[in-house]
């Protein structure tokens, strides 16, 4: 798996997947940056034109992959398509890049995907950390998960599978304004789910229950879009593609006596 | 007849914050007269004040008049989606095989 330049040096190709963070501008890291500039080829996809800019301004070459993406196309043969790209390059000996807005595998499966096929194929491929909306949510709402618990899954897979929900965690559902959609924009069919998934969330914590729909700036020095609303107040607006909902948590956990015992904890 | 600047553009100015950790960190603190001491319009500082989804109005209209930057504008995309909705490759199969004589 690799290519003899012209020189006669044999190249063993690589992977390394990294993010930009939320905001390419302050978030990217010194060694994503580096891996970028050092690469033979770069791919990236990213969520705004900033982004984009940085990444071409310090890789002239750098390929987007927002191509690959199509209106009514199944993100699952985009998402195919992805790590077929990707991990073509590397096989064929390149040192590529892969780059990802946010963190490169937090909600974000091609770039686990690709290092997986880099790796079969005897390949070095690894993914640096990086800035993800959750992050960024954390930070701009004041949240802290060690207070009572973190709950976060992708809205689709939520409002499918009902998996169980702990009332006193903090419940994160990324994507929430792509609820239902395979494809690659959201359609209007987006804001009735929507407010199905809000009719699913009452039952579980009453009506009163206050809930943020969240967007991360991709700007430094610009505001996120933070909107609170109760569950059943009918104040919610419809999210927009990038939108996070996120619904914090209540009170602790209450205490089981007997594991404060055998953690020796009375009377401290 | 004197030549008019063109406007700066907020996306150069957001790519200059990139490379110059002091005019960050500048920036941070006081965005306001940052943009200005730049030469951003009233109309550019005013959306940076304003928030994320103004900004990205003002970057678009930007960069949709420059015939090589035009293309970086592109609609946010997923980069995950849960299992098919129709699959559930961990429900187990209480159902006996027809083969099964046991």
């Amino acid at each position: 798996m690799s290519e003899r330049p012209a020189g006669g040096e044999r190249r063993r190709g690589s992977l390394t997947v990294v993010g930009t963070g939320i905001d390419a501008v302050s978030q990217l890291t010194p060694a994503a940056r580096g891996t970028i500039e050092g690469a033979d080829e770069v791919f990236y996809l990213l969520a705004d034109p900033v982004a984009a800019r940085r990444i071409e301004a310090l890789k002239p070459t750098a390929t987007s992959l927002d191509h690959l993406y199509g209106p009514t196309k199944e993100r699952r043969e985009t998402y195919a398509e992805l790590v077929e790209t990707i991990a073509a390059a590397a096989l064929r000996g390149a040192r590529v890049c892969a780059v990802f807005y946010g963190h490169p595998g937090v909600f974000a499966r091609s770039g686990h995907e690709a290092i997986e096929r880099v790796r079969a194929a005897g390949l070095p491929a690894r993914m640096l950390p990086a800035v993800s909306a959750l992050d960024c949510l954390i930070a701009d709402l004041g949240l802290d998960p060690a207070t009572s618990g973190l709950q976060t899954y992708e809205a689709t897979y939520f409002f499918v599978r009902r998996p169980p929900v702990d009332p006193h965690a903090i419940l994160v559902l990324l994507q929430v304004g792509m609820l239902g959609e395979r494809g690659g924009a959201a359609t209007e069919s987006v804001a009735p789910r929507f407010r199905l998934l809000l009719d699913r969330l009452v039952e579980q914590y009453g009506a009163d229950r206050q809930a943020v729909l969240y967007e991360a700036s991709p700007y430094p020095g610009a505001a996120p879009a933070v909107d609170r609303f109760a569950l059943g107040g009918g104040g919610a607006r419809s999210p927009s593609v990038m939108a996070t909902l996120c619904v914090p948590g209540e009170r602790w956990h209450p205490v089981d006596p007997e594991a404060r015992r055998a953690l020796e904890l009375n009377g401290r | 007849m004197t030549a008019v600047a063109p406007e700066p553009r907020l996306s150069d100015f957001y790519l200059r914050l990139a490379d110059d950790p002091s005019l960050l960190e500048q920036y941070e603190r006081d965005p306001e007269a940052a943009l200005a001491a730049a030469g951003m319009t009233d109309a550019q500082i005013d959306a940076v004040l304003d928030g994320s989804d103004a900004v990205r109005s003002v970057l678009e209209a930007e960069l949709a008049g420059e015939p090589g930057l035009r293309r970086l504008v592109t609609e946010p995309r997923m980069m995950t989606m849960g299992p098919p909705e129709d699959e559930d490759e961990d429900e187990p199969d209480d159902e006996p095989d027809d083969d099964d004589d046991s």
